[in-house]
């Protein structure tokens, strides 16, 4: 087969070289720390390398017990590879999102491309254009967890399946990605049935016409044996933890909540206007998930996608669009835009559908100036946010300075280290990646019969102690009478506290802009005893 | 479809007018307007630590971006538009949320059939609301008279849509 290279692939290549900077460029440095999750990753992955089993000791998992979430286990088990050629590192961690956006560029321009409601070859590009310098699309492309990679995947899933039902077929290939995507990460686990649903009710005619029916039972049967451990996990609570964290709210309460979250991740304030994400670990400082001038092709590309809602592609895309974000609004009380990441390649296309009327009435030597400008003004404001700012204001949020702390026990092993955790219940694994330390023997720590009820055992113990390493909550009564350095945020320890017992400060990390994160204080028993 | 034809003349459209420049005007008195020239304390002290955390070298840049009024009047701009399109304060706060499938309805089919004095209907409120701010107990309330005509127009179209011919 012959492939045609045109002036539209060249273009292509050029955006996904200049992503490709944006994505990489030092992505070991930016975020300039390691994220609890970004850490249960990587030390995961390097314990699977090891040893073949998870941090608790169960031999691969279907599914992970990060913190009690059970994640599906997928981006750790690739991971593993990328840890055994580039080392547990950041790096290692990280590159797979990026590269999975860069796959993401290609999948947003074929789905501009093939789903034929857009006028212009043009658009197709500016939809991969958006989708590359979105300010969402390259902070999560540079962290090193899964939610990426699960996104890009379903996306990817959705690509094949149009492309199937666009020429009245069901899309196997498109089918089994969908598949794989509930294996990444919690959103499409929940999302994919729900699409699935939705395109069998509206494409129902496509999917069961007679010649389909062959690849139907072959459909049915990947989905099936793919699905196999998924169905295993549903019988156990792992399964179901969601669920279970959330309780049993009333009817009325779950009817609020899910308006409530629909409302604000579909509102354009949301969306080009600062995150209503309340996790500070999800965004960075003065970032929209889009431009905010985004927010006029988008309003004219709904105006688009409702007039075109009648043609397949925009019924599918209009699908894609309004089921995106229904697990992230039952999920909970709390915005979280990690969980609604499948609906960055419907918005972003629907802006192209914007574009590709704006293109139609303004001419090409005011629109692609003004874009310019636009893009221009739009890349300064992001590196401020993203370069500048970001590294200096977030470093809390993402465990900073526990590297440091590390490095500190490391170069002093006959000191006992208390870590208070009243604050920071996940820090242990941050720890534990950068100490580097052998997974056999913390899994030493847990008893056996965790592994034997792993999908059952919902209980975490909130206390860990390896290496030179405890970490807890500070027993006041019995910690200061023994000879340790007890370590804890500014709040962990007053004044009153450290004339009482005779601390004496022995540490001090500071985040980028100098405010002391770590503070560490050693005990003075004898003096403590002896003023009895 | 040529919904609600006679609704074609000048008269109602001047009046919709007429009464949108009414609610303007309230709005316009019962707002507290956004101080473009003035940062709050706390805002003051943001924009003194932001300074100090660009890189030395990048010191003009960080003054454009941080401390010119050029800079805060447009970052103050741009929050009062992109907050007028808050769907939680319209639809959770001011109206019911079932009026946001009737007011999309409505308001498309609006746009279809007489898009530029719709159009200006809407740009005007935003324009002021971008203009002056939102710190109205009342809320956008040029805003909502648009949404809530806009939906009426939606719930008239799908009883139209379905009752029996």
């Amino acid at each position: 087969m012959k492939i045609k290279f045109s002036a539209n692939h060249l273009l292509l290549l050029l955006i996904i070289a200049f992503a490709s900077f944006l994505y990489f460029y030092k992505l070991g440095e930016v975020p300039n720390s390691l994220s609890d999750d970004e850490a249960t990753v990587g030390y995961n992955a390097f314990s699977i390398l090891k040893t073949g089993k998870d941090e608790f000791g169960k031999t691969f998992p279907i599914a992970f017990r990060f913190f009690g979430a059970y994640t599906p286990p997928l981006y750790v088990y690739l991971v593993v590879g990328l840890v055994k050629l580039f080392g547990l590192n950041a790096v290692s961690l990280r590159v797979l999102s990026g590269v999975a956006s860069l796959v993401g560029i290609w999948v947003t321009y074929s789905f501009a491309k093939k789903l034929k409601i857009f006028r212009f070859d043009l658009t197709a590009l500016l939809a991969a254009f958006v989708f590359a310098i979105s300010p969402w699309v390259i902070f999560y492309a540079r962290i090193g967890y899964e939610v990426t990679l699960g996104y890009i995947v379903y996306s990817l899933g959705a690509l094949f399946l149009w492309r199937g039902l666009a020429k009245r077929q069901l899309s196997l290939a498109g089918l089994a990605l969908l598949s794989v995507s509930t294996y990444i990460a919690h959103t499409e686990r929940y999302l994919v049935p729900i699409f699935l649903f939705f395109i069998l009710i509206f494409f129902h005619r496509e999917i069961f016409s007679k010649k389909n029916l062959g690849q139907l039972k072959t459909g049915l049967v990947i989905l099936v044996l793919t699905q196999a451990p998924n169905l295993y996990l549903a019988t156990t609570k792992a399964f179901w933890v969601k669920n279970i964290a959330r309780g049993s709210p009333s009817l009325g309460a779950i009817i609020t909540d899910f308006t409530t979250q629909l409302l604000t991740y579909f509102s354009p304030t949301a969306i080009f206007g600062v995150s209503s994400d309340i996790n500070l670990q999800h965004t960075a400082p003065e970032l929209p998930l889009f431009y905010s001038w985004l927010v006029v092709p988008f309003l004219v590309g709904l105006y688009q996608l409702y007039r075109k809602r009648g043609l397949p592609g925009g019924k599918f895309l209009v699908i894609l669009f309004l089921t995106a974000p229904l697990p992230g609004a039952f999920s909970g009380h709390f915005i979280s835009i990690q969980r609604v990441m499948p609906l960055i390649v419907p918005l972003v296309l629907i802006m192209a559908l914007g574009f590709d009327s704006i293109i139609q009435r303004i001419k090409p030597i005011i629109f692609l100036p003004l874009l310019t400008l636009l893009v221009v003004l739009s890349l300064i404001l992001f590196w401020r946010s993203y370069w500048v700012l970001f590294p200096k204001e977030r470093g809390l949020y993402w465990s900073y300075g526990y590297e440091e702390l590390a490095t500190r026990a490391k170069n002093e092993p006959l000191k006992k280290f208390v870590v208070d955790t009243a604050r920071a219940p996940a820090v242990y694994i941050g720890l534990l990646f950068y100490l580097q330390y052998p997974p056999v023997e913390y899994q030493k720590l847990f008893r056996p019969e965790l592994v034997k009820n792993y999908y059952a055992d919902l209980s975490l113990s909130g206390e860990y102690k390896f290496a030179n390493f405890e970490l807890r909550p500070i027993v006041w009564k019995k910690d200061v009478y023994l000879d340790q350095i007890l370590v804890g945020d500014e709040l962990t320890i007053s004044a009153d506290q450290i004339k009482e017992h005779f601390l004496q400060k022995v540490l001090e990390i500071k985040d980028p802009n100098g405010k002391a994160i770590l503070i560490g204080y050693q005990t003075n028993p004898k003096k403590k005893l002896f003023s009895r | 479809m040529k919904p609600m034809g006679r609704l074609k003349g000048k008269w109602f459209w001047l009046a919709l007018f007429f009464l949108l420049f009414g609610l303007m005007f309230f709005q316009y008195k019962t707002t507290r307007p956004t101080d473009f020239r003035r940062l709050t304390e706390m805002e003051k002290i943001a924009q003194l630590r932001r300074m100090n955390e660009y890189p030395p070298r990048a010191y003009r840049l960080a003054n454009w971006i941080e401390a010119r009024p050029e800079a805060i009047i447009y970052f103050k701009l741009e929050k009062n538009f992109i907050d007028s399109f808050d769907l939680l304060v319209l639809f959770a706060k001011y109206l019911p949320a079932l009026f946001l499938p009737l007011f999309l309805l409505g308001y498309f089919e609006a746009v279809k059939s007489w898009p530029r004095p719709v159009l200006a209907l809407t740009i005007l409120p935003i324009s002021l609301t971008t203009l002056i701010g939102h710190d109205n107990a009342k809320g956008p309330i040029s805003l909502l008279a648009v949404i809530v005509l806009a939906s009426a127009f939606g719930l008239w179209l799908l009883i139209r849509r379905v009752r029996p011919k």
